[in-house]
């Protein structure tokens, strides 16, 4: 262990240690390594997070007056003013990250809790993994003992749609609201009027508080890691890329897990969605990339198509592409890193070369037009010169017309042979979802009534 | 707004708006969220349109006056939350046609017109747009003429495409315009002339 030396000038604040060590005049002694509590500033923190974080004194900054000092946790070194040191006390080294993790878990469960709960806390001595507070959670949410007996599975997102939570119920912050909300468990027998107004349902349909950012936050709770495993399963089969030593000269990009959970219009959970992105911010023209433009359909050619539609009785269908982007086919190399927690064992150093796209990449919406241009040409598909997302096929007499936007396609005609036969090769091609007839597209309500189509965005 | 009283136009006719005409002002972000979300409804309800293209030009130092106008948009959509666009079952022969109109030097700050048109398919409208001019006019034949020549462009395009639909246009589409001299401008080649030194 070695000892820093450092000028009092730095510091504003007590002068006891030196009394104690006995110091020359301005100069005070900080012990290397030892456990230093840096404050978090208020706008980085929310109400119930912590006020500072565990750190290790590492020495003075070069470029200001301040600490330099070391999270463990995140693994960063961070550079602050105000701190308070423990000199006595050293980071205990042969912890596991997932003892550390645990520790951290701890508090968010604290977050989960609500303010009376968290006098509680206080009164047993501020310790979460306390017994006696675990049991005081057991006997106020009986219905709920999974994610409170649990607590390593548990996160802030796993916490059931219907847990009491009176913090977040019947307040409405002023101007925007942001915090999703959701009926407890006990209201569930009882009409509110909530969900009549038009706002809640946009609230829960947009808003999802509690989705984590992090991977470390995400890998702790099982549907998240499942999430994970599925969507590089279906990269994987979909054959987007191999493995391969990266060449010299090259930088990969690098890729992050996005996580979201979905609701449906009752603001009920309905999925949990995993998206592994590529950060396409890093590319740059003329190496990873050359054209991104794709077109998509102007909402002028989709009135027409439905004023058409609607003139001739003909029924509108929707269909809607899975993971659209993924089958993009690249024409550049591009080559990532392996994404987090899936990471070959003895094959770190590798990268994955693309085949196809990865959403994210700036080609990707391209490669994905360029794609199903592609499959609509070899299809007998007919474009059209004035709106490149409208795909049109006749024959005798008979019509097939398609629109695209993006992931999303509508198509109307009047063969219904010529519908199946269409959906059929489409489902063959691409994964597909089948929407059956057109309900809502790009935030349109459509109804279709035996007087005609009616559009509105309620 | 909730509790707002719902109103029968999204716009007090004759309204004029300028950019430096004083006044409090109000919350950038918040007008452009509402400005924003406002266009998303354009989507399907050209009734907005006018109203919404002439707020969105005050939308870096709104003043009390932009704001109220904005809230007067969203005081008319309260009473209208449930309008749409129908388009009919087939009794009308599905041909297109075009109303246009401007206002002759709508904007205070640089005396420029506002050129608008709808096109109208069967029963219901396709396209619509509302579009203050590049240029200044003297006049409000000028005025109205813009407009007509910027339809007549978004005709032409709606023409191909619903050639691609598979429906034939066998005739001209109409285009509806409420100025007399506009329409003989229009129709009579030899007044150009004239009309470049108007």
């Amino acid at each position: 262990m070695c000892i820093f030396k450092i000028d009092a000038q730095q510091l504003q604040f007590q002068t006891r240690p030196q009394k104690k060590h006995g110091m020359v005049k301005n100069q005070w002694w900080i012990i290397f390594g030892c456990i230093a509590h840096v404050h978090v500033p208020d706008q980085r923190r929310s109400k119930l997070d912590d006020k500072s974080r565990k750190c290790v004194f590492l020495g003075v900054s070069d470029e200001s007056k301040a600490w330099r000092l070391y999270d463990p946790v995140s693994k960063k070194i961070l550079i602050s003013k105000d701190v308070v040191f423990e000199e006595e006390e050293e980071w205990d080294w042969g912890r596991t990250e997932e003892e550390i993790k645990q520790d951290t878990l701890e508090w968010e469960d604290e977050d989960e809790s609500d303010g009376e709960d968290d006098q509680n806390n206080k009164e047993n001595g501020g310790t979460s993994s306390d017994n006696s507070d675990n049991n005081l959670h057991d006997e106020m949410y009986e219905d709920n003992s999974e994610s409170n007996t649990n607590s390593l599975g548990s996160s802030l997102t796993e916490s059931p749609p219907n847990e009491p939570n009176p913090e977040t119920h019947g307040e409405l912050t002023e101007g925007m609201s942001v915090r999703g909300r959701r009926a407890p468990s006990w209201m569930a027998d009882y009409e509110t009027g909530e969900g009549l107004f038009e706002d809640d349902n946009l609230n829960a349909m947009m808003v999802t508080e509690n989705d984590p950012v992090l991977f470390e936050e995400a890998v702790r709770s099982k549907k998240w890691r499942e999430a994970m495993s599925a969507e590089i399963e279906a990269i994987e089969r979909n054959q987007t890329w191999e493995l391969t030593v990266l060449p010299k000269g090259v930088k990969p990009i690098g890729v992050k897990w996005v996580f979201k959970t979905k609701l449906n219009e009752n603001g009920d959970v309905e999925k949990f969605k995993v998206r592994l992105v590529a950060k396409g911010y890093a590319q740059r023209h003329g190496i990873d990339y050359t054209e991104v433009f794709a077109p998509v359909a102007r909402f002028d050619t989709i009135r027409m198509i439905l004023a058409m539609a609607a003139q001739s009785s003909w029924e509108v269908f929707q269909l809607d592409v899975k993971s659209a982007f993924l089958h993009g086919e690249l024409k550049e190399e591009v080559f990532v890193q392996q994404p987090e927690g899936f990471t070959k064992k003895g094959e770190e150093e590798k990268v994955y070369r693309l085949r196809k796209a990865l959403y994210g990449l700036k080609q990707a919406p391209r490669a994905w037009y360029s794609r199903i241009e592609a499959y609509f040409t070899r299809e007998g598909f007919e474009k059209c010169p004035n709106e490149h997302t409208l795909f049109t096929k006749s024959k005798e007499g008979k019509i097939l017309l398609v629109s695209l936007y993006v992931d999303d396609l509508i198509f109307t005609g009047n063969d219904k042979i010529m519908f199946d036969e269409f959906k059929k090769s489409m489902m063959l091609e691409f994964d597909m979802f089948d929407l059956g007839k057109m309900k809502h597209f790009l935030g349109v309500e459509v109804k279709q009534c035996a007087d005609g189509i009616f559009i509105c965005q309620k | 707004m909730e509790s707002a009283n719902a109103v029968k136009n999204p716009i007090v006719p004759g309204t004029r708006l300028s950019k430096n005409e004083g006044g409090v002002r109000v919350d950038e972000t918040l007008f452009k969220q509402v400005v924003g979300s406002l266009m998303y409804l354009i989507v399907t309800r050209p009734d907005l349109m006018y109203g919404v293209s002439l707020i969105s030009r005050f939308m870096s130092s709104p003043t009390m006056s932009h704001w109220l106008t904005a809230k007067r948009i969203l005081r008319y959509l309260k009473g209208t939350t449930y309008f749409g666009i129908l388009y009919k079952k087939g009794e009308s022969r599905l041909s297109l046609m075009a109303f246009t109109d401007s206002d002759y030097a709508g904007n205070l700050d640089d005396r420029r017109s506002t050129s608008g048109f709808v096109f109208m398919m069967g029963s219901g409208a396709v396209s619509w747009s509302s579009k203050k001019q590049t240029v200044v006019t003297l006049s409000t034949t000028e005025a109205e003429y813009i407009a007509a020549a910027l339809c007549a462009c978004q005709c032409v395009w709606l023409r191909r495409v619903i050639e691609k639909l598979g429906i034939e246009e066998k005739s001209g589409t109409v285009i509806m315009c409420d100025n007399s001299s506009t329409i003989q401008l229009s129709k009579n080649p030899m007044l150009r002339r004239a009309s470049i030194l108007m």
